[in-house]
């Protein structure tokens, strides 16, 4: 059990870490959290990140950049509090409800976001877009998970495969 | 948890139980443990979250452990659906270890609206028996957790044992067996073929008559077990691994912890002993589980404790070989205005030196069925003679270790705070210093 004021060795104000996307936009963050990144954490740790350096993330672009920190920020309080043992149901409550408004966007954004997640190492939002992908197949046949997520029309081939796997997997499709 | 429950709580031969049975399968399919793959979508959205009309298929281009990530998060008919998709996702259900929950399978639920169709209701038993065989026999194994639960047992043995070969071959991990009883006769012998599935960690049985010894195989071992839930058996306990032993709902006529060097906890919830219903007896033998720090509730007058070798019995002294200074945490159920009963609270206090937190279920003395009825000395409106605490002499953990004290369902009856006094008075001392 941490004592309540154990923190990072940082006093008063919260340290800021400068993070550049891809296309050179700066965005200054809070330390903990651009923490929540398993990436980024060691860079922080090891000093990174402050003053006028910034560190670079050539692999996410702005638009994706300030999604993934509107996340990070959100939920950095409750990762602090290292799962927060004490956090109120109305606490997780909210959570809830902000990570079901925060994947409710365009696709070609989603899969932006489950790329950075997934270089950046941020456990609870690639668990969060998984989950977001895992729901949007739920319950549909193959020809209904296609359409939903943008697959071109089947080829004759790819059709006749899907019928034939009908079959095989009959107990799939009951 | 999503309702797994009201699944299974369905379908024709559901409503031909009789009332008990249904009551009793109703109670063992609630206390289900919560299934790590759910059918509800909550996330699904589809109106925002619509595809670009480029007809770019973005999700395949992901690298193949973000679809496996996917993949693992879907009831096994959503996931084996996935090998249809396209090339790069045919071999991806298989790559991930498997989840399946049967009651996931019941026929219909892939498209809700459909209308059930009078022979899918009278043949659903047989159809979830029939998927369950193939989706076991179609994902190569690892399996990581299967739910084997809307079947009748009795009905479909040859099946049953199929599966357990098929689970021991394939590494099952975290299993719950349930037989789906039809009538409230506990008879079904839970198939020999279990003991095979050495790779077990978690294992929660319901509804299953324990073979006798003399049947089963002579290794019979989980040497990974750390969990177990078991429903209507006697348990015996002699492992290296299990951490463990939760009864909830369940009739145990014994439990013997033989040698379990890393038990830690025995949870016991309405766990019933066997005899008359007015005298229910279960045993209850510690041996040797130096890492036990969590017991309870036993139940005064069902629960016949026994440590080492010796039977603990009112007045029974505390020594080396009738304690287990390990439990920190103990929970004691009790009639304090049967006096046979309350009697035994100091003597299984004696036997638990170090306890820090008690926890105490008064019970109503009126109460017949489960254990012990009115007993002889008990007055019958709540009265115990503080001269039974009073004959209780010094107990270490009451006087020495206890910080916390759980009183639950007290009606504030004299035998109850006879009770109270008691506690206070001799910790009163250890509180004061805190």
């Amino acid at each position: 059990m941490a004592a309540p004021e154990s923190g990072d060795g940082n006093n008063g104000a919260a340290r800021m870490v400068t993070l550049i996307s891809s296309d050179n936009t700066r965005f200054e963050v809070e330390a903990a959290a651009a923490s929540l990144s398993q990436t980024l954490q060691l860079t922080i740790l090891d000093g990174g990140g402050g003053g006028g350096d910034g560190i670079p993330l050539p692999n996410v672009d702005s638009a994706t950049l300030s999604k993934v920190l509107e996340y990070c920020i959100k939920h950095a309080p409750a990762a602090a509090n290292g799962g927060a043992p004490n956090a109120t149901a109305v606490d997780r409550a909210e959570l809830e409800r902000f990570d079901n408004e925060f994947v409710n966007i365009d696709q070609s954004v989603l899969y932006s976001l489950i790329m950075a997640a997934h270089n950046l190492e941020i456990e609870g939002l690639q668990s969060l877009v998984a989950k977001k992908v895992a729901d949007m197949i739920k319950g549909k046949s193959p020809m209904e998970i296609r359409r939903t997520l943008g697959f071109p029309d089947p080829t004759p081939e790819e059709q006749a495969e899907m019928n034939a796997h009908m079959l095989e997997y009959g107990w799939a499709y009951e | 948890m999503e309702d797994v429950a009201e699944m299974l709580s369905r379908g024709f031969d559901f409503s031909l139980m009789d009332m008990s049975t249904r009551t009793m399968m109703h109670q063992v399919y609630a206390s289900l443990p919560p299934p790590p793959t759910r059918t509800a979508a909550p996330l699904a959205s589809a109106a925002a979250a619509r595809a670009p009309e480029d007809g770019i298929d973005r999700i395949s281009r992901l690298p193949v452990e973000i679809l496996r990530d996917i993949v693992s998060r879907l009831p096994a008919k959503d996931a084996a659906r996935t090998t249809a998709l396209a090339k790069r996702w045919r071999r991806v259900w298989h790559s991930v270890p498997l989840v399946l929950v049967d009651a996931h399978l019941l026929p219909g639920r892939a498209r809700a609206a459909r209308p059930r169709r009078f022979m899918d209701i009278l043949t659903a038993p047989r159809g979830v028996a029939d998927a369950v065989s193939r989706a076991l026999a179609a994902h190569p194994g690892p399996f990581r957790c299967v739910y084997l639960t809307g079947t009748p047992m009795d009905a479909h043995r040859a099946e049953a044992t199929l599966w357990l070969q098929l689970l021991a071959a394939k590494g099952i991990q975290d299993l719950v067996f349930v037989n789906r009883a039809t009538k409230f006769a506990l008879d079904l012998e839970l198939p020999a073929t279990l003991f095979k599935c050495s790779s077990l960690t978690r294992l929660y049985l319901g509804c299953w008559k324990f073979p006798g010894t003399a049947a089963l195989p002579r290794v019979a071992a989980f040497p990974y077990l750390q969990e177990t839930r078991p429903q209507f058996l006697c348990i015996r306990v002699q492992s290296s691994s299990l951490r463990c032993v939760e009864v909830c709902a369940g009739m145990v006529p014994e439990i013997t912890v033989v040698h379990a060097s890393r038990l830690e906890r025995i949870l016991l919830w309405e766990a019933w002993g066997f005899g008359p219903l007015n005298n229910l007896i279960s045993r209850i033998k510690i041996g040797h589980a130096p890492k036990l720090r969590i017991l309870g509730f036993l139940v005064a007058g069902m629960h016949q404790l026994e440590i080492g070798n010796t039977i603990i019995k009112v007045g029974t002294k505390a020594s080396p070989s009738t304690t287990v200074p390990s439990v920190k945490m103990l929970g004691v159920q009790v009639k304090f205005g049967a006096r046979n009963e309350a009697r035994m609270l100091p003597s299984f206090l004696r036997c638990f030196p170090n306890v820090e937190t008690l926890y105490v279920q008064s019970e109503d003395p009126e109460f017949k069925i489960g254990h012990r009825g009115p007993q002889p000395g008990s007055s019958g409106n709540g009265k115990l003679d503080l001269k039974l605490w009073e004959e209780a002499g010094p107990i270490e953990c009451v006087q020495r270790h206890i910080k916390k004290l759980v009183l639950r369902e007290f009606r504030g009856q004299r035998c109850d705070l006879d009770f109270l006094k008691f506690i206070a008075e001799r910790a009163l001392k250890s509180w004061r210093r805190w």
